[in-house]
């Protein structure tokens, strides 16, 4: 029987193969991780430290998100150490001291043809920030970013292509004409 | 489905063709705005691109008796069966129904150029070459607007990375509206002679809503029905006339 | 059995159609895709925070205020000052790419001698020792572009420390003397050919009051202001100073031919009138007119300092001569200038940002800064009826080497001072004297300078983009001998000779092409033919088909002085028997020139 159905056990087995190395082998290859510079963490900062989530990602009043805070909101409080880790003195020493700004890598990566207000987001719509960017701020570390390996744009699931976003737009009745988030 | 957006508007402009003496800001500040790609040296007046084009008509009389008149030339931003947004076969081209702009989506293109043979008012531009600055004159580019790659249509969409910033002020503040004045296209706000006149077509009481009744008011090739938002002003007749009925040896170049 | 090709090509079959429903095509066709957006030579915007920064500009004597829309550091866009009381929130398409000029290539990038890389201080060395040559009638130049500046006085301080120095400045500067136009009043304006509408003055002031005045444009060409003016007189050049005559006549009551009795007519009605333009007959029209020192007329200033015109120095008497240039460089006449140089060996030294104009002309070259480079003046506006005094700090940061022209300047009078400190030297002055008021660009509000704690303040506010205004002269108080004299203007054109069977034709100057260190320039020229590009000869059909031309031929204009090489453009709008051209750097005399005109 087996000699009989040869060709198709073998065009099936090919099937199979490049269906299970397309569809678990591949997509890992497709992105890597990147980690942060800094092993920064958002509890101890929220938590002890005290701060809010807008004292480093604020909305300036002309509207654009600060986004990543750059150095001196860190050399604000970091000129010198303020615990006794590692990691800070680390942190100090490559980045405060000869006032170096740290390249964060962003997880939400975006093509330059695309625009994307926090303001709206979360002023008008209020949106909670983990509603995009999950338990983010309440991590102890920043965990690894997931990055497109060809295009290099972002690979996180939410944030890979445009469906979360027109979702939500159509569930709540956002305009979802193109050049509402297109520039 | 009501959008949570504000109410719609209908932008568009009134230019007074009496006040705008041909200088060129608008184009200028319109190419500055948008990261418009200069010419190559192989460029012509057909395959520039010039989102805003002043063109200088006459009347067609020899010396001493001619007469010439500039007419700034833009996307008309049709309202009615958009003839680019019918024709796209990659749908690149919307009408977006909160503000009435004929959106191009460049990313979306795939450079058929069936738009710019429907568009009534040569107002789109084809990329026929990948956009080069100077060297280092790309740190002079508008992050609010993206650049275009060759092989692409681009055209007017009514300074839209300017709309997205007073949007953003004005989310920041907690405003959906925004107020009159707030929001402008880099030509009006650069015009020396203060020739054109933009806001809300759908406000009755904003200046372009008047302006657009006023009886010396007229549009461009009305008679093909587009309902094209930008209205002309001008008290001469026989730039009415050359501007309504246009004929190729009035246009000068 | 082995495992053959066929079970080989099954296998591909196989795998091709598992392909085909994987996501592996999808993925790869969309990130390369992507990857299209992010490879080299993709021009990528700047990221950073959005600033506004206030400056002046400065590549016209306009002087307009500048609001600058900078990522980071970096200004993206200019814009005007909303509420400028010269300029009211306007920009001209030069002022609006102002921030391009500096990625221009053709730059200078370092001391020149003799077209031979040099030092600044060889250059300072051979330069003081030709001063100090000098011989009994010899004297040292410094062609000012903007006098009236505080780098003018460092040029003048400098020259009386000379037995023989010379502050001269270029033809077409100080058009007006001391004397600023009180356009706010006006209510008819007889224009010789000044391009009142097309970037005269300064731009925002003369649009924003359009609606009040009457404007007649003399001229030949149907230029732009021609096209807009209330009436346009097309005269054959020359004929200006008959036609004024004409008008003066009908506005004394006489009797006049239709045209002159028309303006003659719109001047009476539309009072106060003043003439604007080149030559004696503006002047004389001024003073029949009874417009100085009264509203809506020329009205006299506080403080005039003339330079020398180029005209008034004897030939042959200028052993070293300093050229400032400015970013917007104008053309200067060379031809001129060299008959005053010296016949042998003088010294030309060309203080400029640019690689061509001046520094063609000049035996050393040293690179100033590039517009918006570095800390710069705008002095009183070209016909502002009161002083004013501007800074242009710089928003982008000078490459090395650049200096000053006015420290090149202190450094031959061995002063080690820096730029920076005579213009504060400037503004102290300002403020000592009490006088005028402070209009800030950032909330378009005045103050009085008297109001103004310390001169460090009035240092800091012009820092951040300010405007001093001076208090208008007290009337009464203008010296007697200023308003008898009438308006001074340079000498006037004398109008081409008649045509000859040689030099059948008439050769004026129209339109000259706006500077094209933005590339950007290209939307007015190239890609939409707006403006006349340079180079061009524009002719009536029947004259140039008279002379065996075509649309869009080369051809040859020869006149008694040059011969160039243009392209030829049929504008049924032009005068017939007259070529209307436009170059660049290149001087047609002013009032035009005889020429002739064939095919290439």
């Amino acid at each position: 029987m087996l000699q009989k159905h040869r060709g198709k056990i073998i065009f099936l087995t090919g099937l199979l193969v490049v269906l299970a190395i397309g569809w678990r082998g591949f997509p890992p290859l497709m992105f890597r991780s990147v980690a942060q510079p800094v092993a920064f963490s958002h509890k101890i900062h929220a938590g002890k430290a005290g701060a809010k989530c807008d004292d480093c990602h604020a909305i300036r009043d002309d509207g654009t998100f600060a986004g990543v805070p750059a150095l001196d909101k860190c050399s604000g409080c970091h000129a010198q150490p303020m615990g006794t880790s590692a990691e800070e003195k680390r942190f100090i020493d490559r980045y405060v001291t000869p006032a170096r700004e740290i390249p964060w890598q962003v997880y939400a990566r975006q093509p330059q043809n695309v625009s994307f207000s926090h303001a709206a987001h979360i002023k008008l719509a209020h949106l909670d920030c983990r509603q995009c960017h999950g338990a983010q701020g309440d991590s102890d570390t920043l965990g690894p970013v997931r990055v497109e390996r060809i295009s290099g744009y972002s690979g996180s699931r939410q944030f890979q292509n445009m469906d979360a976003c027109e979702d939500c737009h159509a569930q709540r009745r956002a305009s979802n004409s193109c050049l509402t988030c297109h520039k | 489905m009501t959008p949570i957006t504000s109410k719609p508007a209908r932008y568009g402009m009134a230019i007074d063709l009496d006040r705008c003496t041909g200088c060129g800001a608008c184009m200028i500040a319109c190419a500055v705005e948008n990261n418009v790609p200069p010419a190559r040296p192989e460029a012509t007046p057909r395959t520039g691109i010039t989102w805003m084009r002043v063109y200088q008509i006459s009347n067609g009389a020899s010396f001493p008796d001619t007469r010439a008149a500039f007419i700034p030339i833009l996307c008309q931003q049709c309202g009615n069966e958009t003839p680019c947004a019918a024709v796209c076969p990659q749908e690149a081209v919307e009408v977006d129904p909160a503000t009435g702009i004929v959106d191009q989506m460049p990313q979306r293109c795939l450079g058929c150029r069936y738009c710019m043979t429907a568009c009534p008012y040569h107002a789109r531009y084809f990329n026929w070459w990948d956009p080069q600055w100077p060297a280092g004159m790309e740190k002079t580019l508008n992050p609010d607007v993206s650049t275009r790659m060759r092989g692409v249509v681009e055209k007017c969409n009514f300074c839209h990375g300017r709309l997205h910033a007073a949007r953003a002020r004005a989310a920041a503040e907690g405003r959906r509206e925004l107020h009159p004045g707030e929001y402008l296209p880099a030509c009006v706000e650069s015009c020396p002679a203060a020739a054109i006149v933009f806001g809300d077509l759908n406000d009755p009481s904003s200046e372009v809503a008047r302006l657009s009744r006023d009886g010396n008011s007229f549009r461009i090739l009305e008679k093909l029905g587009t309902e094209p938002k930008i209205y002309y002003r001008t008290t001469r007749p026989w730039v009415r006339q050359a501007a309504t009925q246009p004929r190729k040896d009035l246009l000068h170049a | 059995m082995g495992f053959t090709r066929r079970d080989l090509l099954t296998f591909t079959g196989g795998s091709a159609v598992g392909l085909a429903l994987t996501p592996v095509p999808w993925k790869l066709l969309r990130d390369t895709s992507l990857l299209s957006e992010n490879w080299p030579g993709v021009p990528q915007p700047p990221q950073g925070e959005i600033r506004t920064r206030y400056t002046t500009c400065t590549l016209c004597p306009a002087g307009c205020g500048v609001r600058a829309r900078c990522v980071g550091d970096q200004p993206v866009s200019l814009a005007g000052v909303p509420g400028h009381p010269n300029s009211r929130g306007v920009l001209c398409p030069i002022g609006l790419v102002g921030h391009h000029f500096a990625f221009c290539r053709d730059r200078v990038t370092g001391p020149l001698a003799c077209n031979k890389p040099a030092t600044i201080e060889r250059a300072l060395a051979d330069v003081s020792a030709a001063v100090a040559a000098c011989g009994p009638r010899e004297s040292v130049a410094i062609l000012d572009p903007r006098p009236g500046r505080a780098a003018s006085l460092v040029y003048r301080r400098f020259l009386a420390g000379l037995p023989n120095g010379l502050h001269l400045t270029a033809p077409n500067s100080q058009p007006f003397g001391s004397f600023g136009i009180d356009l706010e009043n006006t209510r008819a304006i007889l224009s010789f050919g000044a391009p009142v509408l097309d970037g005269w003055l300064c731009p925002g002031r003369v649009l924003a009051g359009r609606g009040h005045f009457q404007l007649i444009q003399v001229e030949a060409a149907y230029s732009r202001t021609a096209s807009l003016a209330d009436l346009w007189v097309p005269l054959l050049p020359g004929t200006e100073e008959i036609f004024a005559a004409e008008v003066i006549r009908a506005l004394q009551g006489g009797s006049a031919d239709t045209q002159a009795a028309a303006v003659a007519r719109i001047l009476l009605q539309n009072q106060p009138a003043i003439a604007v333009g080149e030559g004696p007959s503006v002047s004389r029209l001024n003073t029949v007119l009874a417009n100085a020192g009264k509203p809506g007329g020329y009205l006299p200033r506080r403080d005039f300092t003339p330079a020398t015109a180029l005209a008034a120095v004897p030939d042959g008497s200028i052993r070293v001569l300093l050229v400032e240039e400015g970013a917007a460089a104008e053309p200067l006449p060379w031809d001129l200038i060299r008959r005053k140089l010296v016949p042998h060996n003088p010294v030309v030294v060309a203080l400029t940002p640019w690689l061509d104009a001046s520094a063609r002309h000049a035996d050393y070259v040293i690179p100033a800064p590039m517009y918006l480079e570095s800390l710069d003046e705008a002095p009183t506006p070209a016909g502002s009826i009161v002083g004013g005094f501007s800074l242009s700090p710089a928003l982008l940061a000078a490459p090395p080497g650049r200096t000053p022209p006015a420290e090149f300047v202190l450094r031959l009078a061995h002063d080690t001072s820096t730029y920076s400190d005579i213009l504060k030297q400037r503004i102290a002055a300002i403020r000592k004297d009490g006088r005028g008021s402070l209009f800030t660009y950032a909330d378009a509000k005045s103050k009085r300078v008297s109001d103004v704690v310390s001169s460090d303040d009035l240092w800091k506010a012009m820092l951040s983009g300010a405007m001093w205004l001076d208090d208008p002269l007290p009337p009464g108080k203008a010296r007697g001998a200023d308003l008898q004299a009438g308006v001074p203007l340079r000498p006037g054109r004398v109008g081409p000779p008649p045509p000859s069977p040689e030099y059948p034709l008439i050769l004026v100057a129209a339109e000259t092409p706006l500077p094209h260190a933005s590339p950007l320039m290209s939307k007015l020229y190239r890609e939409s033919g707006l403006r006349r590009p340079a180079n061009a000869a524009a002719v009536h059909p029947d004259t140039g088909r008279g002379h065996g031309l075509a649309d869009g031929c080369r051809a040859i204009v020869k006149s008694p002085a040059a011969a160039v090489d243009l392209q030829v453009i049929f504008d049924a709008a032009v005068m017939p028997g007259v070529i209307e051209m436009t170059r660049v750097g290149h001087i047609v005399p002013p009032g035009g020139t005889t020429a002739s005109i064939r095919r290439a």
